[in-house]
């Protein structure tokens, strides 16, 4: 039996649309954090300062973290002979949970979750298992793009390519959930099932089949999401109509869904 | 809420292949690092590492990278108790750090020095991110869903933590937690370069300490409710009571002096476990070997116990296994409350008058209870505690 959550507010970064936003963000932090770290400053700031005070715990969704970071300190070492220790400190998944954490002041539980595509599910999911002194909890979409992986995506094989080539756009996220339990408003709610594995299944027409015959959903919602955290917002904000949004993960050959009542 | 059985263990390591031959060395003090040439680390002095140099034994299918392929090993044994999962759910919590970058960190190289094409990179890449082992992995055991975790070197005991959680909720009656790393360029370079890799090997608690040394495994720990105990008939191998987490908010890297965090961690766990710090008999350590993070973790569990336990570290012998040491050294932590066993802590020699305390020697003794703690990069703090049994025994 899966818990629902409570959306009490959410806050969006998308670079594409915004391609200013970085003058916005803080001048100490532009000095000395990568942009991924930026990034989610950024969308929590906005989420704060819509009145919320700071979330007792975070939970991070993110395919590939701070992979620039990671690259940036490779291409030292290879070049130069020389990784920057702070590419390093960086390079780390968790990276921007620990920098969001340190900022706002976050001190309970501080997860990562990596499953590509998948991931804003399987925070939505885990945060169902988080107990109650772990809310409100702040679940933190993020992925951001760079030249090397616009290089390689166009060439990736299928299926991970055709995922990736698509309609994929960088953006932080910021969701602030309550437990259904204990707020049993009018915000709208949430549910999330863990990443499953799709055996044998490389067609987007068969998974969303699948999805169809286990989940019981509505013709209009089997297709696919590339930007779960967008689409979500979408959803709730009405702008789409979906109830379900499915994700699915060329990497992990794995889908999961995401179940919104607004 | 409620302790968690423990129907199965599994272990691969630079001790050994298996959970019997790693805790063996254990428990006699082996000394697991050794010189490391697997591949280049372009470092001038080389490090001594806990590699495992024998080749792996075959899986199912084709792993995505080495750290997959440990992880399947390991899975492998922890569920040898268990033939028969038919109308269980199986849930898999895989916790990593490098994921499948042993394979990208190559193909960059490669690329950046214009030996293969992007088309050619672009192949290579494929098996870079983390869930591409754990999704391997759930496919191999027809898990019915799934979650990875990245949180740095505590990674390893949130799966557990979680996976109990998982249970706890109903959403799984077997879970599967799951840490490993491979060893990779990356992190050997960027611990060198933070000045964290000790060239002496690392001595954790000793006053001579000077850093860490890394190494690669996996741990898998196999979790189950009572009904899948009951209805497969499993012998428990222990049970998980308890598990706290916690931010420093101090420092991205540098632990908090005093620490708090770890503190805030252990004091959950126990409240989770209905314990006081009084029933706790023994800590699994971090227990890194780097000067800041021994002192931090020592006062840390000072201010949470009024008589500190005895205590050890095994990352001499395992060596840092990051993602994976939370579930490898866990698993071994369920295997001395079996045995009754407290391993010394390989490396320490002299007593550090700033910790004012020393890790355990050797000792056999009646154990109920083990605290395990991980911290990580981050300010991440994460503590599980082992039980022996379902119920205090009075």
């Amino acid at each position: 039996m899966i818990k629902s959550l409570s959306l009490s507010a959410y806050a969006a970064l998308r670079p594409l649309q915004e391609p200013d936003w970085h003058t916005k963000v803080p001048a100490a932090i532009k000095r000395r954090d990568p942009r991924i770290w930026q990034m989610a400053h950024m969308a929590v700031l906005r989420l704060l300062e819509k009145g919320f005070s700071a979330p007792a715990s975070i939970i991070t969704a993110t395919a590939f973290g701070a992979l620039d970071e990671t690259r940036s300190f490779l291409e030292g070492v290879y070049t130069r002979d020389f990784g920057s220790p702070r590419n390093f400190i960086a390079s780390v998944h968790n990276s921007m949970g620990g920098k969001v954490a340190l900022d706002f002041g976050i001190r309970g539980e501080n997860l990562t979750v990596c499953d590509g595509p998948n991931s804003l599910a399987s925070a939505l999911s885990l945060s169902c298992a988080l107990p109650a002194s772990a809310f409100p909890v702040l679940v933190l979409a993020i992925d951001e793009s760079f030249e090397l992986l616009k290089n390689l995506i166009p060439h990736m094989p299928a299926p991970c390519g055709t995922w990736l080539n698509s309609h994929w756009e960088e953006s932080a996220v910021a969701f602030l959930l309550t437990s259904s339990e204990t707020n049993p408003t009018k915000t709208p709610q949430i549910s999330a099932c863990a990443p499953f594995p799709v055996a044998s299944l490389h067609c987007e027409a068969k998974l969303a089949s699948m999805c169809k015959m286990h989940w019981k959903l509505q013709p209009s919602s089997s297709s696919i999401s590339v930007n779960p955290s967008l689409d979500l917002i979408d959803a709730i904000s009405g702008v789409s109509n979906q109830t379900h949004i499915c994700s699915y993960s060329p990497a992990g050959n794995a889908a999961a869904i995401i179940s919104v009542c607004a | 809420m409620g302790r968690i059985a423990i129907a199965g263990l599994g272990a691969i390591s630079a001790l050994g292949t298996n959970l019997d031959s790693t805790f063996l060395a254990i428990a006699e003090g082996v000394d697991g690092l050794k010189p490391f040439n697997e591949f280049d680390t372009g470092l001038k002095a080389h490090p001594s590492l806990a590699s495992i140099s024998q080749p792996l034994c075959k899986v199912p299918f084709s792993p995505p990278s080495r750290t997959a392929h440990l992880a399947a090993l390991a899975i492998q044994e922890s569920l040898q108790p268990i033939s028969n999962r038919k109308g269980l759910r199986l849930g898999l919590v895989f916790a990593t750090t490098v994921g499948g970058i042993t394979n990208s960190e190559r193909v960059y190289q490669h690329l950046i020095q214009n030996k293969i094409s992007v088309a050619e990179a672009a192949h290579g890449f494929n098996s870079h991110e983390a869930t591409s082992c754990s999704g391997y992995l759930a496919n191999m055991v027809q898990a019915q869903g799934f979650y990875t975790l990245s949180t740095a070197c505590s990674s390893g005991l949130h799966a557990i933590g979680m996976a109990k959680r998982l249970i706890e909720q109903d959403q799984f009656d077997l879970c599967l937690a799951v840490g490993a790393d491979a060893l990779s360029l990356l992190t050997i370079r960027g611990f060198a370069g933070l000045l964290l890799l000790d060239a002496a090997g690392c001595r954790p608690f000793d006053a001579t300490r000077a850093g860490t040394s890394l190494g690669e495994g996996a741990g898998s720990m196999l979790l189950a409710s009572d009904h899948a105990m009951e209805k497969r008939n499993l012998s428990s191998l222990g049970f998980i009571s308890g598990y706290g987490s916690s931010a420093d908010c101090h420092h991205m890297t540098a632990p908090h002096p005093e620490g708090d965090g770890a503190k805030r961690s252990v004091k959950q766990a126990l409240l989770d476990a209905q314990l006081s710090s009084a029933d706790i008999n023994a800590i699994a350590s971090h227990g890194t070997g780097t000067p800041d993070n021994d002192y931090a973790e020592i006062q840390g569990m000072k201010s949470v116990f009024a008589s500190l336990p005895p205590f050890y570290s095994v990352k001499r012998s395992l060596g840092h296994t990051l993602g994976a040491s939370g579930t490898l050294e866990a698993v071994i932590a369920a295997r001395c409350l079996q045995e009754g066993v407290i391993p010394r802590t390989v490396g320490f020699n002299q007593l550090d008058e700033r910790i004012g305390c020393a890790p355990s020697p050797l000792q056999k003794t009646m154990l109920t209870h083990i605290l395990k703690n991980s911290f990580g990069f981050g300010g991440n703090n994460a503590s599980v505690i082992i039980s022996k049994s379902q119920t205090e025994v009075l």
